[in-house]
């Protein structure tokens, strides 16, 4: 495997990470499938259909997600909203990301410093 | 033509989930796609391709790891447990009863054990068998370099095997075969007045014919399970039927009607049990000439039916 194949390879496993706080930061307000894609592109997460609907079925799955179907347009949607339990999950996220930002601020200071 | 590849790619995704989830995933899947060409102009191919491979697809919707029989063969082995085994206990229970009134031996412990023993056989044999198809379900989906061009877009278009035509094949399977080898000694003719019984065969060169008609059996098995687990009415699933459905039939046709299946005695007893004179051994191998015959008029008619329907699909 070349190297650029190893970026890559790493660049997707960190962002796997982010994924699902991205995914239920940006639920507190209802989205469908697709346009939570548009929206995580736009905001610099970009993620692929057949990683996001997936996870969005399994997220809902452990109540973390509740979804509902709007027919009342010219298509059916399928929306998903974020659930008491996942704004829990979200906070203490958030709160795990923010302590590993500091972390990880002080390695790579630490490493540029070297 | 479109509308076809995206309903064959939903499809090709929601055979491998539960049923519980199929019609909800399939409802948000055509929305996708359907988003996802109105807003970014891309070829219904080219959304295919980013959702990738069907199977994969699927196997990220259902999280958990490959199983030893799936969703798509798990609602078809639960059936075929709650079908077969309690009708083949039936079947088991009513043979040794006959036997007990043939014989006027009965033992609950013997029927017990013969309940438990068919029980097991029935249990495993079903078991190892949705194993085998689940594998081979595995292997025979490609995931590497997968393109909408690798879809069977006709594969929905097959009328499938009726269920009801494998469930009765199963059911009459199990019958013969329990007939044949447990209670071979049944077939023949019993006198509730004086209690004697008639058995047509040779019982003490059976064995020698009972390995045939067995290996037969176990083709017409082996055919049965290929209409159960493929399931379509291709050229090739066709052509394997009615070969299986020949060569078990010439296997049989060549049993029965082979003079030394038959009790040698026949005439004699008939005699001593005071039937008319042409009851004799000419008599009952020219019934088990005339069941030759029978399977040959079946093999025939199902196999026109086969090939006929084939034909109208293909027309179509």
């Amino acid at each position: 495997m070349d190297i650029k194949q190893l970026i890559e390879q790493n660049e997707s496993e960190l962002r796997r990470g982010l994924i699902v706080l991205s995914t239920l930061a940006l639920l507190k307000k209802p989205h469908y499938g697709y346009a939570l894609i548009q929206t995580l592109e736009e905001k610099g997460v970009p993620i692929e259909g057949n990683t996001l609907y997936p996870l969005l079925r399994r997220l809902e799955k452990k109540g973390l997600l509740e979804s509902k179907w709007e027919t009342e347009a010219s298509k059916p949607r399928k929306y998903y909203q974020i659930t008491d339990s996942g704004i829990t999950v979200l906070e203490a996220l958030i709160q795990t990301w923010n302590h590993s930002t500091l972390s990880l601020e002080k390695i790579i200071g630490g490493y540029k410093n070297e | 033509m479109n509308e076809k590849l995206k309903y064959v790619y939903i499809q090709e995704v929601i055979k491998y989930l539960p049923s519980k989830q199929k019609e909800d995933i399939r409802n948000e899947l055509e929305t996708i796609i359907d988003d996802q060409l109105e807003n970014e102009h891309m070829s219904l191919e080219d959304v295919l391709i980013e959702l990738g491979n069907p199977k994969d697809l699927a196997y990220r919707y259902l999280e958990e790891s490959p199983y030893l029989i799936g969703p798509k063969y798990k609602d078809n082995y639960l059936n075929t447990i709650k079908l077969i085994i309690p009708i083949n206990i039936f079947i088991i229970t009513v043979l040794n009863l006959v036997t007990w009134i043939l014989a006027n031996e009965f033992s609950f412990v013997e029927l017990l054990d013969s309940i438990f023993y068919i029980a097991v056989i029935s249990f495993t044999y079903i078991t190892i068998a949705f194993m085998i198809a689940e594998k081979v379900n595995k292997k025979t989906d490609n995931t590497d370099a997968w393109h909408p061009d690798k879809m069977d877009l006709e594969k929905y278009d097959q009328i499938p095997y009726k269920q009801s035509s494998i469930w009765a094949g199963l059911i009459i399977f199990t019958i013969f075969i329990l007939l044949f080898n447990i209670f071979p000694e049944i077939i023949g003719v019993h006198s509730l007045s004086t209690n004697e019984h008639i058995t047509f065969f040779d019982m003490e060169n059976y064995t020698k014919h009972l390995i045939w008609i067995d290996i037969a059996y176990g083709i017409l098995l082996i055919r049965l399970f290929i209409r159960f687990f493929l399931n379509k009415k291709d050229k090739i699933s066709i052509i394997l039927s009615v070969t299986l459905h020949f060569v078990a039939s010439f296997i049989l046709i060549f049993v029965f009607l082979t003079p030394a299946l038959l009790n040698p005695s026949l005439t004699l007893e008939f005699a001593n049990m005071n039937f008319p004179d042409f009851v004799n051994f000419s008599f009952i191998y020219n019934i088990f000439r005339l069941i030759s015959f029978i399977i040959v008029l079946v093999f025939v008619v199902e196999s026109y039916k086969e090939i006929s329907e084939r034909y109208k699909i293909k027309k179509h």
